[in-house]
């Protein structure tokens, strides 16, 4: 398929079209042959139908005489005979040319042919005896001429119009077969136009088809760029294919020319952002943009390099104004700065000094008072000290009353021990006094009661005697916690004692001290008063030198102002002049 | 913490002035105590014997390890408390050792040997209740002397089950408070226990 793509367009569209003209060609020469055949049939139909009418004609003629000669023959009217005979004589040439021309026609078919000669010779019989009635009609002979009329004429005719009949049904047959072949024709042509129209307006479609997406979207899409660049706006990309007829070619040479103006415009691009360092070589002698695109480049070098070597030399003169001028400025600002420094300095000594002072004043005041209050404070540390002297001897005093209480508790117990023992005998003893007077008797009854007495006082007494060890227990353990707390309390009494002995030392150092620094606050004092009056005068005339800087610094600032104009005007013309990018050679 | 002080301190003084004063006052009940402590006495004595002495038994009542036992008075010659026992080699197993009273030799027996009862119980303190009869003489060692009381004879169950040979002849009955009552007659002439003879 692909030598067919690369065909000549022109030789596509023959090729096309001719496949086309053959199609109709060939349409149109079958229907010509079936019309011709219709033709000729028809012509015999017609022949025909001639014929038929002619015979028609011929047996009128042959009726018509044969009715006028039975008329006069019944009428016996023999005048009637000469007009028959001039009708017949006139008739009679006529008839025989029709039998001749049916002669002629039905040469070709063989029966029929047979049957008109059957017919001409059966006539030519019937003519001769006819002529021979006419000659009986004109001698009055009238029952002659009828005797022959109603038996050899009248067989005769018969025998005619049998073979007209036959001769009727052979053509009515033929008739029929011509009108049956043109019809089976009229079919079969119709069939084949339809066929062939079908596959021609096939055909028709496929190669339009085919030629509109061969020829017609190449050229659209051709077009579709061409109006692009009209534009200006080139396409990044061409879609061009590699056949090689002319849509093929034209769209190669399209993305060529892209190519061409792409890189032309990339040119123009980078001139635009001052590289001059390209060029684009012309594609032939006739390309008129690319040679003016040259020279153009050519000429903006040349006046480039010339504005270049000019700003170089300005803009490095100004560089130098500019630097001389901001150190001028730099020097004088560094004076007036230095200047207020010392200004602010004194300013802040100045004001340190009144601080100075009014804290000396303050510290006089403060060392006064803290002398009386260390005063008062040695007093009460010595009062405190007496008083925990006394704390001392009186924890001592508690302690020996515990000491005492501890002794007496002692031989508080000792004692209920003995009065423990003293119930136990007693009840023994009561046991005993029951037992002595259970061995007296009846005499001992009354002694036996004060027995019993003697035992429950004796137990009375011990479960008293339990009271009160019980409640000598928790006296003792009592006592024991009283006794701790006052070894604590002694204790603790003693580290304060030994404490408030210490402060009362630290108190007197301290009394000592604050008497020293009140004498130097005082002194102090004296000195800061004196030493702000010096401050204020030499804050006045650094207050002088300060206006003069700063009038100084104003000059210096406007100079500096200008210059920097001026620098910044030439920094600008360089880094313009630098955005042109020469080529080597030429900035060498 | 001085206000908390200053209460703890007046609430001790008045405490201890108190205490001055109970102690001035000296061992005296008060009236009420002593009127109320008198009417109790004179109740007491005012009771009606309940039982009559004939239907009744006079019984010294002692401790022994977890055991109560009771033994007629008439057999008690006395009760003493034991100040020093000798041990002495040679003797049966319920023989605990000797004292002296009053110049005579007496031997103290031990019931919870003679009894086969098991060494348990707080030993409060050691007493002996020495018994006398016509024949013998000996002390029974107890824990404590709990005293006299009359016990009817109702409450003495005498019938005994599961005691044979000595216990029987020892132990007359159990009373109302489970105290076991001793046979005293019964002991004081039963050859088992008669230690003096066997010389």
């Amino acid at each position: 398929m692909t030598w067919l793509l690369n065909l000549r367009t022109h030789t596509k569209l023959m090729l096309a079209f001719s496949l086309v003209i053959i199609g109709f060609a060939s349409l149109l020469y079958l229907a010509q042959t079936s019309l011709r055949t219709i033709q000729k049939n028809d012509e015999n139909l017609n022949q025909l139908g001639r014929d038929l009418a002619a015979f028609k004609d011929f047996r009128f003629n042959i009726q018509y005489t044969r009715e006028k000669i039975l008329i006069a023959l019944q009428s016996k009217n023999a005048a009637e005979g000469n007009v028959i005979a001039t009708h017949i004589r006139s008739i009679q040439e006529q008839n025989s040319k029709i039998l001749t021309t049916l002669l002629a026609h039905a040469a070709k078919d063989q029966a029929q042919y047979k049957l008109v000669n059957e017919v001409t010779r059966l006539w030519r019989d019937y003519t001769v005896v006819r002529d021979q009635q006419v000659q009986l009609l004109t001698a009055n002979k009238f029952d002659e001429a009828l005797t022959l009329a109603m038996s050899t004429q009248h067989n005769r005719i018969q025998h005619l119009r049998e073979l007209a009949y036959q001769l009727d049904t052979e053509v009515a047959q033929k008739i029929r077969l011509l009108v049956q072949n043109n019809n089976q024709i009229i079919d079969q042509q119709l069939d084949r136009a339809l066929w062939l129209g079908s596959v021609l307006i096939l055909l028709t479609f496929t190669l339009t088809i085919m030629l509109s997406r061969s020829i017609g979207i190449p050229l659209l899409t051709l077009t579709n760029y061409a109006k692009q660049i009209c534009v200006g706006d080139i396409p990044t990309r061409f879609d061009f294919t590699l056949r090689r007829d002319e849509v093929g070619e034209l769209s190669q040479a399209f993305a060529r020319m892209g190519e061409y103006l792409k890189t032309l415009s990339r040119q123009a691009e980078r001139l635009a952002e001052g590289d001059l360092s390209a060029s684009v070589a012309a594609q032939s002698e006739q390309d008129v943009l690319g040679l003016s695109f040259a020279r153009m480049v050519e000429s903006l070098c040349q006046l480039t390099q010339e504005m270049q070597e000019g700003i170089v030399v300005i803009a490095s003169a100004s560089e130098e104004i500019f630097s001389t001028a901001g150190k001028v400025a730099s020097s004088v600002h560094e004076s007036a700065a230095s200047i207020t420094e010392i200004a602010t300095t004194i300013e802040e000594v100045k004001q340190t000094a009144h601080l100075a002072h009014k804290r000396a004043s303050e510290v006089n005041e403060a060392s006064t008072r803290n002398r009386q209050i260390a005063f008062s404070g040695c007093d009460a540390v010595a009062q405190s000290l007496s008083t925990m002297a006394q704390i001392r001897e009186q924890m001592h005093a508690m302690a020996e009353s515990i000491l005492r209480l501890g002794e007496q508790s002692q031989a508080i117990s000792e004692i209920v021990a003995t009065v423990n023992e003293l119930a136990e005998q007693s009840n023994l003893l009561g046991v005993n006094a029951s037992i002595e007077a259970g061995k007296a008797g009846d005499a001992g009854k009354g002694f036996a009661v004060v027995a019993l007495e003697v035992k429950a006082l004796a137990e009375q007494s011990k479960l008293a005697t339990a009271q009160v060890r019980n409640i000598l227990g928790d006296v003792q353990r009592a006592m024991t916690r009283a006794a701790m707390a006052a070894e604590q309390g002694s204790k603790a009494v003693d580290l304060g004692f030994e404490h408030a002995r210490s402060s009362d030392e630290a108190m007197r150092q301290l009394a000592e001290s604050l008497e020293q620094s009140s004498d130097m606050a005082q002194q102090i004092a004296t000195t800061s008063q004196q030493q702000l009056a010096g401050m204020d005068q030499v804050a006045m005339a650094i207050n002088n030198l300060r206006q003069t800087s700063h009038d100084n610094a104003a000059g210096a600032n406007q100079v500096g102002q200008s210059t920097r104009d001026l620098h910044g005007l030439g920094g600008r013309l360089k880094r313009l002049a630098s955005q042109f990018k020469l080529p080597s050679r030429q900035t060498a | 913490m001085t206000q908390l002080d200053s209460s703890l301190w007046r609430n001790l003084h008045q405490q201890l002035g108190e205490l001055a004063n109970q102690l001035a006052q000296g061992d005296a009940l008060d009236p009420q105590q002593q009127t109320s402590l008198l009417q109790a006495r004179s109740q007491q004595w005012a009771k009606p014997p309940t039982e009559s002495e004939s239907q009744s038994l006079s019984v010294l009542a002692f401790t022994l390890g977890i055991k109560t036992y009771g033994v007629e008075l008439a057999c008690v010659d006395t009760v003493r408390p034991i100040k020093h026992m000798t041990e002495l080699p040679g003797t049966p197993p319920y023989v605990r050792g000797i004292i002296s009273l009053n110049g005579r030799m007496i031997s103290v027996l031990d019931l919870r040997v003679l009894l086969n009862l098991p060494h348990q119980g707080l030993a409060d303190r050691n007493h002996v209740v020495v018994m006398r009869g016509e024949e013998m003489e000996f002390g029974l060692l107890a824990d404590r002397i709990l005293g006299v009381s009359n016990l009817p004879y109702s409450q003495i169950q005498t019938e005994q089950a599961g005691l044979s040979g000595l216990q029987r002849n020892l132990i007359m009955g159990i009373s109302n408070q489970q105290w076991t009552i001793l046979d005293g007659p019964q002991m004081l002439t039963e050859p088992a226990l008669c230690v003096d003879d066997i010389d």
